[in-house]
């Protein structure tokens, strides 16, 4: 359908040009009986171009009078004549000069000379590059800039129509003149024209949008939600999960398996794959995250501040008994539990607090870079000045080349309200000691601001005795067990309460210390980190394939996701279920070798068949996008063998399957060739649902490899596929195929028992083949209310509820049920049990 | 096991204190699954278990046996799967074992003729030859039960 915001593509190139159908061509041949027409009634008529769209043409035309529908008899009056005279359209070559010359006299798009210059139309001269030919196409005296192709004569055009009228900037550019476009269709013959005018009668009645709103299947909330991002609501939701009850059967069956993947990825994701920078306009703008250790929450009070500095007196009572015992006085064999005082803080990941419990913690350096003995010794300081200042009773520190762990229990910090204590909260600590040993290290190696740690922490709070004591022992065994130190020696940067307190004791820059966790608080603050919702999967399932070594017999591996994805598609193209911001992509990829890819192929269009079937769809094609040799290495990976071993395999596999394809050269993706699927809702209308994508590039650029029979590394072959598309697209186009109607299984309300009036023994009657039906997963509700029947009946049908059960005193006596169906009516009484089987079995079977 | 791995079996991950110590509200899969692993050790239930049964004939001659059995399971959406090399029969159980897959189900002649199988549990070790059929009954209602 028109609308107001279709800009016009950008110019054709004669090439696409060559490419027109006869049924562009026929319609841009109407385009110009159009203009010619409109011009014979309105004579200062200014054209700017008319092609060929979608569904059928358009000019765009600068005049005084507002055209309306009711000129369209008029118009299409004079019309019908030029048709009837069968004019001949003619080329004529001619040179710029002579086109502007004629442009000037107003003679383009004109019956004749006019004393206005024909404006536009040196506009588009200017377009037409330097060398590239120039013609008129002339029909009668009409004579206008063009380089075709037409039909060979006005009477080719056998039925047209004209539809409605926008406004549209000349050139698409809103600095230009606002023209009027005037739309209109046309068809080889009258039959064609009644048939696609009967089907946008139809389709608007199956509306996505309309029945949408109408079963309470999506919304869009543009102003909360954003434009473009459908919330699924109950009844939707029942839809798209049985959609991917379908899809996770169906691909059990076939040997998939699953995987989940966050919606967020870093830029580094995006930039090995190339849809950054080559993407970038349909990715939603990057997230910038100034990383930090630790945030620290707005109103806490620097650190250290009001703890009275404390001997340090546990320290004997825990080192007797190898410091792993907690206190007496809070000395349980099992820590305390959980209460009020739990809290959550938000870093990158969940941590979970909660008073006097004891941590195990260990962060790591940046990028596992060693620290030197030198900058060890620094963290090693001041975590002991943390302990001796009261923040943490420590228990255990040991500070590896690469990474530290801690074992310590926050301490009280101040008493606040009610009594309750308030404990040094964990993340506050841990940002201290980060950002200034960070800050301590950077001053030793005289740089600045260079980061020492990565961001995250591990934190896991210690469950009991025995668990700390696990994690004692894992501690002070770390240097020697993971090979830091030799078996004889001492490693000087692990510190239990038992050991020698040189460190601690020395303490010359302790007074100092204070101020400067205070004043380091941002340190690490300068590294930015870029995330991006993601727009597709395979980035993600790339790097879950690299996440394992592979070998060939890992071969073929199918990964599975219902991914949610995120486009930034502009607002103007928005356009209910079917142009979306988000979207739940049935997705896979298929990674093989060769000699598995035609069987992998094979099985993904049997696939497809299966449900083509399962959906009713009669009329389906595949078109399949090739390359060009010429391409190769620049609009194409160059790689040509693979090419023709991979274009011949699919073009085998869709010959073999017998499925309706077309072949079409120089159209394939960078990465491989691709193949669109085609397929005709019920009342005609051409859908787009998926794309199926062999990919031999991107799995290289991730550094995919299996390890093969003969020990080498290979990089697999990529299959992309998405058969039932992505909910959003797919239930649109069911909505309209079903208009609503959906088969049982897919209906969201699929049964609804009603007893013919509010009466005991028959509510009695039908409450148990209510709960039958529900213990096996069918969505059925019940009306027993004293509502009259005829209305009862009427709610559901409106409702559109696939089966209703009706039961009256007769069905009752004869332990049966009338069985009723929206659009399909009365069936007549039948045994209770046989139609509750008849109901599982529709739904398990996927009845149409 | 530990007392307190245990102790936390026997609540089977009701939200009792002694479970959601140090895990907290458990409504995330990252959470919930964070601690599952290490509330079963990552000895899952069959239904949670992500290799729930594997198959091995022990010569070749049992292959469309044990496909058979697979097939059967696989239809009824159990993760099933069947494993033969030339590695000797009691490497693929140990490899088995070592991926945790719950039921390992053996098939020689003498259950191929009987119509059986041998039952081998993870961690459990070996739980005799049974009737395949009731074999697979007892897969499925255990799944279906979500049986511990």
């Amino acid at each position: 359908m028109p609308s107001e915001n279709q800009e016009p593509k950008d110019r054709k190139t004669l090439d696409d040009r060559a490419k027109m159908t006869d049924l562009e061509r026929l319609r841009h041949s109407a385009a110009h009986v159009m203009a010619n027409a409109i011009v014979k009634l309105w004579p200062d008529a200014q054209f700017a171009s008319g092609p060929a769209v979608e569904n059928g043409f358009y000019y765009d035309v600068e005049l005084a009078h507002r055209i309306t529908p009711e000129d369209f008899p008029a118009i299409e009056a004079e019309m019908k004549a030029i048709v009837k005279a069968n004019q001949p359209f003619e080329r004529l070559i001619v040179t710029r000069e002579q086109a502007l010359a004629d442009a000037q006299r107003g003679r383009l798009a004109a019956l004749g000379d006019r004393s206005a210059p024909s404006k536009f139309k040196i506009g588009n001269l200017e377009d037409i590059p330097e060398g590239e030919p120039i013609s008129y196409f002339k029909n009668g005296d009409f004579v206008d800039l063009c380089a075709g192709p037409h039909v060979m004569r006005t009477g080719n055009i056998g039925a047209f129509k004209l539809t409605t009228v926008a406004s549209a900037y000349y050139k698409g550019d809103e600095k230009n003149p606002q023209l009027q476009r005037i739309y209109g269709t046309a068809f080889k013959n009258r039959t064609q024209l009644d048939e696609y005018f009967k089907m946008l009668e139809e389709a608007k009645k199956r509306d996505h949008r309309k029945i949408g709103a109408e079963m309470g299947l999506f919304f869009i909330d543009p102003e909360y939600t954003g434009p473009g991002m459908p919330l699924w609501l109950p009844k939707g939701t029942m839809i798209v999960e049985e959609l991917e009850k379908l899809a996770k059967e169906t691909e059990f069956a076939a040997g998939y398996v699953r995987v989940r993947t966050p919606h967020l990825a870093k830029e580094k994701m995006y930039k090995t794959s190339g849809h950054l920078p080559y993407y970038a306009e349909s990715m939603f703008p990057a997230m910038e995250l100034r990383e930090r250790g630790e945030k620290r929450s707005a109103g806490v009070p620097p650190a250290v501040s009001g703890v009275a500095p404390e001997t340090s007196s546990h320290f004997s009572a825990a080192a007797e008994v190898s410091g792993v015992t907690p206190d007496a006085t809070r000395g349980t064999r099992v820590f305390p539990e959980t209460e009020s005082g739990a809290k959550y803080s938000k870093r990158n990941l969940p941590h979970f607090e909660r008073p006097w419990a004891k941590y195990m913690v260990t962060f790591s350096t940046i990028q596992r870079q060693p620290l030197t003995p030198q900058a060890r010794d620094l963290v090693l300081k001041s975590l002991l000045f943390m302990h001796e200042q009261r923040r943490y009773e420590l228990y255990a520190a040991c500070v590896m080349p690469d990474h530290v762990h801690l074992l310590f229990e926050p301490q009280i910090k101040e008493q606040g309200t009610e009594g309750k204590p308030v404990f040094w909260p964990l993340p506050e600590i841990l940002h201290s000691l980060k950002s200034f040993t960070a800050h301590e290290i950077n001053n030793a190696q005289q740089t600045k601001g260079n980061p020492v740690w990565e961001k995250e922490s591990f934190d896991r709070i210690l469950r009991s005795d025995a668990d700390m004591e696990v994690k004692f022992h894992y501690i002070c065994r770390n240097p020697w067990d993971s090979g830091v130190a030799k078996q004889d020696e001492n490693y000087p940067w692990l510190w239990t309460p038992d050991a020698p307190r040189r460190d601690a004791e020395e303490g010359t820059r302790d007074a100092r210390a204070p101020q400067s966790i205070r004043e380091s608080a941002t340190s690490e603050d300068s590294g930015v980190e870029r995330y991006y919702l993601k727009a597709m999967n395979c980035p993600h399932h790339h790097r879950i394939f690299a996440a394992e070594p592979r070998s060939y017999r890992d071969l073929p591996l199918r990964l599975a996701e219902y991914g949610t994805c995120y486009r930034y598609e502009q607002s103007g193209e928005l356009f209910g279920l079917m142009r979306v911001r988000s979207l739940n992509m049935n997705d896979a990829h298929i990674y093989c070798t060769e000699e598995q890819f035609a069987d992998e192929f094979r099985a993904v269009n049997d696939m497809y068949l299966k449900y083509f079937k399962i959906f009713g769809l009669e009329k389906y094609q595949m078109r399949f996008s090739t390359h060009a040799a010429e391409g190769l290495g620049k609009k194409y990976v160059n790689e040509p063998e693979l090419w023709k071993k991979t274009e011949d395999m699919v073009r085998k596999v869709l010959i073999e399957s017998g499925i309706n394809y077309v072949e079409v050269a120089n159209e394939a993706a960078f990465y491989g060739p691709k193949i669109d699927v085609q397929v005709w809702s019920a009342i005609g209308r051409e859908f787009t649902i998926a794309t199926n994508q062999v990919d031999f590039a991107v799995p290289a650029k991730f550094g995919l490899t299996y390890r093969d029979k003969d020990n080498s590394n290979k990089t697999p072959l990529c299959i992309h596929r998405a058969p039932l598309g992505t909910h959003e697209r797919f239930i649109g186009f069911l909505i309209e195929h079903y208009a609503g109607n959906f088969p049982l299984w897919l209906a969201p309300d699929q049964v609804r028992v009603i007893t013919l009036n509010d009466d005991e023994a028959l509510i009695n009657y039908a409450k148990p083949i209510v709960a039958e039906l529900r213990a096996n997963m069918v969505r059925v509700d019940s009306d027993f209310s004293a509502t009259p029947f005829k209305a009862k009946i009427s709610n559901a049908e409106q409702l559109r509820v696939h089966t209703m059960l009706v039961i009256g005193g007769r069905d009752m006596e004869a332990g049966a049920v009338s069985v009723r169906l929206h659009h399909g009516g009365p069936q007549g009484a039948k045994p209770k049990a046989e139609v509750v089987a008849d109901i599982l079995a529709s739904i398990k079977e996927r009845r149409a | 096991m530990s007392p307190t791995i245990l102790a936390l079996s026997a609540c089977r991950f009701r939200l009792c204190y002694s479970c959601i110590d140090g895990f907290a509200p458990l409504g995330t899969h990252e959470r919930f699954i964070g601690f599952l692993i290490e509330h079963y050790a990552g000895n899952f239930p069959l239904w949670l278990a992500p290799d729930q049964v594997r198959v091995l004939p022990v010569t070749e001659a049992q292959m469309d046996y044990a496909r058979g059995i697979v097939n059967e399971l696989r239809g009824q959406q159990v993760r099933a799967e069947r494993e033969f090399s030339n590695d000797k029969l009691m490497g693929r159980i140990q490899r088995a074992e070592e991926a945790r897959v719950h039921h390992i189900l053996v098939v020689g002649q003498k259950e191929q003729d009987a119509n059986a199988v041998a039952v081998r549990i993870h961690g459990k070790g070996q739980q005799g030859v049974k009737p395949r059929a009731e074999v697979v009954f007892e897969i499925l209602t255990a799944v279906r039960e979500r049986r511990a």
